[in-house]
């Protein structure tokens, strides 16, 4: 368990209800746009990075490694909070 | 230009409405891009679908040929996603450009796993959409709750308070109640009743 300070610091830096009740006054069109954008910015900035620290990889091999390391965060994710059972 | 999700996006939903027209096959979308129609805004990287070849004619060998005769392209070779596909129920394969992955996750009507039974029930009440300008199938929001609490991981739990904190009026809760208790998950169910609107508190009390 985390301490009372620690929750209330933790829930006012991410102002979750407050976050869910923009997305009440958000249009779906907006929310599609932002999403599509940042997509976007962050997959081409990732290419770029990766393509200078590995040359000689070809695009496709840099996506698939990505996926691979996002999956295996997710799983490392899922372990941690089984363990907490 | 058109952007990379959006292009794949359409590429799938394009491939799997046709798919529907034939054969009594049924899919329905799930994981992070339902996120940000139902909960809070999240970047995802995947797309994530259910497919019930089970109750259509076509086999897992035809889906893949499919798949390869409308441009979509395997991670390594088809044959290689065709032995992962059999033993891990999911078929993973890429966009046109490949730039963009995704994962059918292949309906077992019998399972007894606690994550595979959410596949048929999904399928029943699934409801349609428009995502990108697309009409296409989608998990309802109701099991897009019930599957959270199922996988239920710290971020499980923030994405289905965030749709119960969204919708909490117009979700069907006779079907939440009964459904939540034959998944094993009425305790996280009845937290998620209880008014909390704090992601850390609710992951907390579940876990400790």
């Amino acid at each position: 368990m985390r301490s009372e300070s620690q929750y209330k610091f933790r829930k006012n830096a991410r102002d979750f209800k407050g976050r869910i009740e923009i997305m009440k006054k958000t249009d779906l069109e907006k929310i599609e746009s932002l999403f599509l954008e940042l997509y976007d910015l962050g997959l081409k900035d990732y290419l770029q990075k990766e393509k200078k620290r590995y040359p000689e990889k070809t695009q496709k091999q840099i996506i698939i490694d990505m996926y691979r390391l996002h999956d295996k965060l997710r799983r490392k994710r899922r372990e941690i909070n089984a363990e907490h059972v | 230009m058109q952007s990379t999700y959006k292009q794949a996006f359409l590429q799938i939903i394009n491939f799997l409405e046709n798919l529907e027209q034939t054969d009594n096959f049924k899919y329905y979308l799930v994981g992070g891009i339902l996120v940000n129609i139902y909960s809070d805004f999240r970047i995802t990287r995947d797309i994530d679908i259910v497919i019930d070849l089970q109750s259509s004619s076509i086999t897992l060998e035809d889906y893949l040929e499919l798949l390869e005769k409308n441009n979509f392209h395997p991670l390594q070779d088809w044959n290689t996603t065709l032995i992962l596909s059999r033993e891990t129920k999911i078929i993973q394969y890429m966009d046109k450009n490949d730039l963009i992955r995704y994962d059918n996750h292949l309906i077992e009507k019998f399972s007894s796993n606690k994550f595979k039974k959410m596949g048929p029930i999904g399928i029943k009440k699934r409801v349609r959409e428009v995502i990108f300008g697309i009409e296409c199938w989608v998990s309802s929001k109701e099991d897009f709750i019930l599957s959270k609490l199922v996988y239920g991981g710290w971020q499980d739990y923030t994405d289905a308070l965030g749709c119960w904190l969204r919708f909490q009026d117009e979700l069907d809760k006779v079907y939440l109640e009964s459904m939540s208790s034959e998944l094993k998950v009425g305790r996280e169910y009845s937290l998620l009743k209880s008014g909390i609107d704090d992601p850390d508190r609710f992951f907390d009390i579940m876990h400790d």
